[in-house]
């Protein structure tokens, strides 16, 4: 059981799970062959035996880091593989410097938020849109904490 | 399972704490932004160089400004500060270990990496990352030039300097592939590609006068290399 880096020899693999998991995303080979090469975007896999298992994609760039997917594949689930690429991919953003990171969940995921919780995510806000009718939760979890300031009036900010 | 070393495709540059201060007391830390935003350079610090060019200086009335400048480039964003994850740790305790019996005078060790330094390196590996930007002249000797290296630290201890081989071949297996930059050739690089131009008039006289004042903060670098680099460019 490994986890590293997909390459753009997993595209197929991933289209599989993502046309499943995620369809609503309407994502053609080519989007996620672009994604796999995109340097904003690193998709970690979870390979068990020779299968690819499940991934989390993670996104970094002037916008912060954001965690814009993470699935296992059904007969893979219950066995902490979610939590593993999950720590994963927060080792791979805290240590790249960003001190902060977001994702979205929808608000009727109960075991996906547990997971996020059980990882210090907590909620931050409703998300502007809905996803397949749901409504959707923008959850965070502060990686780095960074000394207090001065605000300019003799107070800390 | 923790986060394993490999290059995103980004340009990830490291620096350490004498290159960002050098920067720092030069005004040129906004160069580093267009930087940048330019080449999509990353620029990361580990947390022992943010606290010395930052939290530590903050508190010194001589040093203040440049800590503060420093402290907006990471509020700003442009320069990102590492978190500390388990595999971090395990890598600096390696290279630390490996630090300890590097170099000795007359039976006496000499610790010839810091803190910072280790943190940097360790850092650098954990990133995969491109480059690393480091003014301080014994670690550029130690990762460019090893075999100088003895040599330089006899004249400059006037002792008989012994450098323990294995841990010179663990430096030169780990590191000795690896780009360094020192301050003066990022202020080349931003010269080059015009976010030298968002903070000074873009002419020959400047980028020597910015190349002597990182020499004079501190930079190793010599005059026949300054001349070299004001020689190479255009304009």
């Amino acid at each position: 059981m490994t986890i590293e880096r997909a390459s753009e020899d997993d595209v197929d693999a991933l289209e599989r799970i993502i046309s499943g998991e995620f369809a609503y995303k309407g994502f053609s080979k080519e989007d996620i062959f672009q994604r796999v090469q995109s340097p904003e975007i690193a998709i970690f896999k979870k390979i068990i035996g020779k299968e690819l298992a499940g991934f989390v994609e993670v996104e970094t760039g002037p916008q912060g880091a954001l965690i814009n997917a993470i699935t296992i594949r059904e007969k893979y689930r219950m066995k902490g593989h979610a939590k593993e690429l999950l720590e994963y991919a927060l080792d791979y953003i805290k240590v790249k410097g960003y001190p902060r990171v977001t994702l979205l969940v929808k608000s009727g995921n109960g075991r996906a938020k547990k997971l996020y919780t059980l990882a210090g995510f907590g909620f931050l806000g409703m998300h502007d849109k809905k996803i397949e009718g749901a409504d959707v939760e923008v959850w965070e979890k502060i990686l780095i904490s960074r000394p207090e300031r001065d605000n300019g009036y003799g107070n800390v900010a | 399972m923790t986060y394993a070393p490999e290059n995103d495709g980004k340009k990830s540059f490291v620096l350490d704490s004498s290159s960002i201060i050098t920067i720092a007391d030069n005004c040129f830390i906004r160069v580093l932004r267009h930087l940048s935003e330019k080449e999509g350079i990353e620029f990361i610090i580990p947390a022992s160089v943010y606290a010395e060019s930052v939290t530590t200086p903050l508190a010194i009335k001589r040093f203040e400004f440049s800590a503060v400048r420093i402290r907006d480039a990471v509020e700003d964003g442009y320069i990102r500060v590492a978190g500390t994850t388990p595999a971090l740790e395990g890598r600096i305790n390696e290279i630390e270990s490996h630090t300890r019996d590097l170099c000795s005078c007359s039976g006496r060790r000499i610790i010839l990496l810091q803190r910072g330094e280790i943190e940097t390196l360790a850092l650098l590996k954990e990133l995969g990352s491109d480059v690393l930007v480091i003014d301080e002249r014994t670690t550029r000797m130690l990762l460019e030039e090893p075999s100088a290296l003895g040599n330089f630290l006899r004249k400059r201890h006037r002792c008989d300097v012994k450098l323990d081989r294995d841990s010179l071949s663990y430096f030169r297996r780990g590191f000795g592939n690896i780009k360094v930059f020192r301050s003066v050739e990022l202020i080349s690089l931003a010269y080059e590609d015009g976010s030298f131009e968002k903070e000074v008039h873009k002419s020959r006289q400047a980028l020597e006068a910015a190349l002597y004042a990182a020499k004079f903060a501190g930079c190793s670098v010599s005059f026949e290399e300054i001349k070299k680099f004001v020689s190479r460019v255009r304009g």
